[in-house]
């Protein structure tokens, strides 16, 4: 019993921890700036804008209401790739909180990725309310989203939990990462169907778990079904074995990572 | 979560900590690695932070850790706090415990201090609910009710130290790890700080304290560790910790320099007289904490009282100080004996070490001062290019007569003015000034006031100052001077300045007049001075000490023939360049020459002074992290100094410059007031002061925007007494100060130029304005 009142009670000190600091997260990344926290709508909208002008002659002859098909995949690639990219800097960013006090380190992994999930939500409430003006009724099939949205956030956070280990390692990763998230996403079908890829190629990009969530977002959203039940799955099953293999290296090398970010 | 009772709350066996450091980049890139890896070259060496460390902290002990920077102290709390892993050895802590060290570092200046609290506590592990339900107390021990949703980043140094600290008391610590937490704050909230740790020790709790502030160590600490170079040197008594670490240093090293890591010295060596003087000055220090502590301990018990017998909440101002200051009064001797014990203690002062030949100095001077020449003559070509539409020719012919008179003004210097500091200083000074007298060279002009007010604390008889004593003075001062007068805990009494001579008016003194006056500050503000006679005679009649504190505004200028400042009991001199770069203290009493030989050898080293005439750690730094508002001369007249400087004489010339101003500036008495200094003064000096007059057609701020070749610069910035709240500084003002407001809103001040061709282009650009503005 006193046991478990001890568990309760750091478990709470914990998650208060894990809200502060994904709060301080989002309240200092936008405050200052005109538009204060709307950047986080306006970006995927100019983003989408921009991809829907250049593209809808051509993939919307493929795509049945292109529109909808771009802003989902946009919604759910820029998570991934802020999520990831900005839990790669997060421990050198907070390395004077690191440096004088001692808590589980994923914490600061955790509350970027919180922060982005922020205005993720966000999106997809305002994506969800507009989805009926543009032709996609809402379907019984939408109640199946949060279970892919938390796939999504399982993946991204298993893979930001070992970037910011690279990163303290070598600090050419940030770039490289940089490369590596834009070639990612030519090679997702963000802006493009599958069927835009000629058939020997298609394997390669279903080796990337993303593509597999997206196809079944969108699935989900506009098609009312989802048609890759068995790779969404094993997806969320790989992402957990990835994301607790992610704490126990941060853990594990806690102390390697603040010696060189002391260096 | 209850602290175990017994087992060490940590133990040390062994450890070590290697870190990588880069010898020629600080990072490594992965092309570098991959370069090392191929083909073997290393770029970085090793370092070991801290070796073969050894020790066990018993629950509820408090262990000192002292060193030189670079010793490992750091790397030593990192290890505890297990942020950072042994490279060798074993650091175990009771796991249950917290640590803390800089708390400040998490902290968000954008977001509001509620904020930050809530951040800070959170990262020490408190939940939401227990947050909620300490925070109350927490904002009350901080004191920052008014500034709960202001950002952190507005306030003030000193008050935003105060948060991390308030969070780290209220979160349940059990092993508390402090790293130089104490150096901020002011007096009261330091004096908090420290009865805090003394809670802390009785409840048990296991501290370990990182500190430079080695008389906060030893009064603190019953065990210290002493760290030099990440070894283990010493660990025990703290007493002979602190003495090992002063013997150590040897005076000659700065503080922020490593030790060197040869075997330490011997320990049975006799002391130099700079470690001396450094362990007197530790011990004295530590008196004057415990004085501290226990006068705060009264005043609140004092306080309790008399709200207690009152009834009502807050209590009426005046009766309450009262009680208080008597109650300080009354513990006032016993400490001061003690503090005398303690410097008595520190033993005679033996002989001067060896200076160079005077030969070798001045020659040494000359060169440098030739080679500052030529850079003049070059800054000043550099200027008339400048100043485009000026009769080039004309600037040319007066930067190049600048640096001729400027040549002459060097030989002509006493000797020893301007150079490095030296008993040869000293005594060019006390030849100059034709002081008889002792007299020492400070670094610094705090170091000079704090020596001038500890000569007053140490006055023999019972008219030495204490603690609640109150010293008369004008407002219109330097901030150091409030400031030290306060790390004594003197209370500091406004007279209002006279309308002729814009210095104190000497007829309101009797009106300051208590039984608690101990002095007088007289500061000889902007190029002029009172009716002297006057102040001393009082000062006399009343037996009240007279403290001269003569700037370069009063710089070369006499009173009945004697130069000011060597009337006074003590003098504080603080030239500007280019007559000095060092401060001086002297006193007419013979007693005193021991008492300031004690404090200040005279050999330039009195960076420890700086740090232990004031209050604990303060080191009179002003309390904001902008200018003190004060009433002084303030901001901006750094270009005046520059301009100053420019145009440089002998001293002994400079007493005829007032009188050209005053003969320039009289004949526009319709449209300013110009200081009427008392017939026996011939002033000298380096700026002059103009007061634009009511009941005329200009404003201060027209001076001040005038285009003048020379610039105008406000006389009296801010506005001490208005803007800060008594309980913050203590001090009393006999009236409203009519004609300080006055002087602060319509008076601006000149550089004077020395130069009479200079000056002349100066004049001439003043009249034409006049008759273009009139």
């Amino acid at each position: 019993m006193i046991i478990r009142q001890d568990t309760r009670k750091r478990l709470n000190a914990y998650f208060t921890l894990l809200r502060e600091m994904a709060g301080t997260e989002f309240k200092l990344r936008d405050q200052g700036t005109f538009l204060g926290f709307l950047w986080t709508l306006l970006y995927p909208a100019l983003m989408f804008a921009v991809l829907y002008v250049v593209f809808v002659k051509w993939m919307g002859h493929l795509v049945e209401n292109y529109g909808a098909y771009l802003l989902i995949g946009l919604l759910f690639w820029n998570f991934f790739q802020k999520s990831t990219s900005s839990a790669l800097t997060s421990l050198v960013r907070r390395y004077s909180i690191i440096r004088n006090f001692k808590f589980p380190r994923e914490i600061i992994v955790f509350s970027t990725v919180s922060a982005v999930l922020y205005s993720f939500l966000l999106e997809v409430g305002v994506l969800l309310f507009f989805l009926p003006f543009i032709g996609v009724a809402p379907k019984v099939s939408w109640l199946l989203l949060p279970l892919l949205l938390a796939t999504m956030v399982l993946l991204s956070a298993g893979i930001s939990l070992f970037l910011p280990i690279l990163a303290a390692e070598y600090r050419d990763l940030e770039r490289i990462w940089e490369v590596l998230t834009m070639t990612m996403f030519y090679i997702t079908p963000v802006f493009y169907p599958m069927s835009v890829i000629s058939e020997h190629l298609r394997p390669m990009l279903y080796l990337n778990p993303v593509t597999h969530i997206l196809i079944a977002a969108r699935g989900c959203l506009i098609d009312g079904r989802i048609a890759n039940v068995g790779a969404v799955v094993s997806v969320a099953l790989g992402s957990a074995v990835l994301f607790a293999l992610g704490v126990l290296a941060l853990r594990r090398c806690e102390s390697h990572v603040m010696d060189k970010l002391m260096e | 979560m209850k602290i175990q009772p017994q087992g060490p709350a940590i133990h040390v066996e062994n450890l070590g900590k290697r870190f990588q450091i880069g010898v020629k980049q600080g990072k490594e890139s992965f092309l570098g690695t991959t370069r090392r890896l191929i083909n073997g070259s290393n770029t970085q060496r090793e370092l070991w932070a801290l070796r073969h460390v050894s020790f066990k902290v018993e629950r509820g002990e408090t262990l000192g850790v002292i060193g030189p920077n670079g010793a490992g102290k750091s790397t030593l709390l990192l290890l505890l706090s297990q942020i950072l892993s042994p490279t060798e050895g074993e650091c175990r802590v009771d796991s249950k415990t917290h640590c803390f060290f800089r708390i400040g570092a998490a902290l968000q200046p954008r977001l509001t201090v509620l904020e930050n609290f809530s951040l800070c506590c959170s990262l020490l592990g408190l939940d939401r609910a227990e947050f909620k339900k300490r925070l109350p107390a927490m904002i009350e021990f901080s004191g920052l009710e008014d500034y709960l949703y202001a950002k952190y980043g507005e306030l003030s140094s000193g008050l935003a130290a105060r948060l991390p600290f308030a969070a780290a008391v209220f979160t349940d610590l059990h092993t508390i790890l402090v790293d130089e937490m104490l150096m901020v704050g002011d007096r009261t909230f330091q004096t908090k700080c420290l009865k805090t740790f003394h809670d802390f020790k009785a409840q048990g709790k296991t501290l370990v304290i990182v500190s430079h502030s080695l008389p906060l160590i030893s009064s603190l600490c019953a065990r210290t560790l002493y760290l030099n170079a990440g070894k283990m040197v010493y660990l025990g008594d703290s007493a002979t910790a602190v003495n090992m670490l002063i013997n150590d240093m040897g005076g000659a090293l700065p503080r922020d320099q490593r030790a060197p890591a040869a075997a330490p010295a011997p320990r049975e060596a006799a002391l130099s007289h700079t470690q001396i003087k450094k362990i007197a000055a530790a011990a004295a220090q530590r008196v004057r904490l415990e004085l501290e502590a226990l006068t705060e301990d009264r005043r609140n018990a004092v306080s309790r009282e008399f709200t207690a017998g009152d009834g009502s909440e807050g209590f009426p101002d005046r009766p309450t100080r009262e009680l208080i200051d008597a109650e300080v009064r009354k513990l006032g001797p016993g400490l001061r004996k003690s503090a005398e014990e303690a410097l008595a203690a520190a033993g005679p002062r033996p002989p001067q070490p060896e200076q160079p030949s005077l030969q070798v100095q001045i020659q040494k001077s000359v060169e440098s001062e030739l080679s500052r020449m030529r850079q003049e003559v070059q800054a000043a070509m550099e200027e008339s290019r400048r100043a485009g539409e000026r009769d080039r020719e004309a600037w040319l012919d007066s930067a190049r007569e600048t640096v001729r008179i400027s040549q002459k003004a060097t030989r002509a210097a006493p000797r020893g003015l301007g150079q490095e500091a030296s008993p040869e200083v000293g005594l060019a000074w006390k030849e100059f000034l034709g002081h008889k007298g002792p007299l020492a060279v400070c670094s610094s002009v705090q170091g000079a006031f704090g020596t001038a007010l500890q000569g007053m604390m140490a006055w023999p008889g019972d008219r030495a100052a204490k603690p609640g004593d109150e010293v008369i003075l004008t407002s219109v001062v330097w901030p150091w001077v409030l400031q030290g007068l306060r790390s004594y805990g003197l209370v500091p009494v406004f007279v209002d300045l006279d309308p002729e001579t814009f210095c104190l008016d000497p007829k309101q003194l009797s009106q300051a007049l208590s039984d608690k006056t101990r002095a007088v500050f007289l500061s000889y503000n902007g190029n002029t001075c009172p009716d002297i006679t006057a102040v001393a005679g009082f000062c006399a009649k009343h037996d009240l000490r007279l403290i001269e504190g003569v700037c370069s505004s009063a710089l070369g200028g006499k009173y009945d023939d004697k130069f000011m400042g060597t009337r006074g009991d003590f003098s504080v001199y603080f030239p500007k360049k280019p007559y000095s770069t060092w401060s001086l203290v002297l006193s007419r009493h013979e007693e005193m020459a021991d008492l300031f030989s004690r404090i200040l050898t005279g050999e330039g080293h009195d960076e420890e002074l700086n740090l232990h005439h004031g209050a604990p750690g303060e080191a009179f730094q002003p309390d904001a992290r902008f200018f003190h508002p004060s009433r002084a001369y303030g901001m901006g007249l750094s270009n005046a100094f520059k301009a100053c400087g420019k145009w440089k004489a002998p001293i002994s010339k400079l007493h005829g410059d007032f009188d050209a101003y005053a003969d320039f500036f009289g004949a526009y008495s319709q449209y300013f007031d110009i200081p009427k200094p008392p017939a026996q003064a011939r002033l000298g000096g380096q700026f002059f002061v103009l007061v634009a007059r009511k009941d005329g057609p200009f404003k201060a701020q027209d001076l001040l925007d005038a285009k003048l070749d020379c610039a105008a610069q406000r006389a009296i910035m801010g506005g001490y007494t208005r803007q800060y709240p008594e309980e913050h500084t203590p001090f009393r003002q006999v009236n409203e100060l009519p004609v300080t407001g006055e002087l602060m809103e319509r008076g601006v001040i000149f550089p004077v130029l020395h130069d009479p061709a200079v000056r002349k282009v100066f004049f001439d650009a003043f009249r034409h304005w006049i008759k273009k503005k009139g």
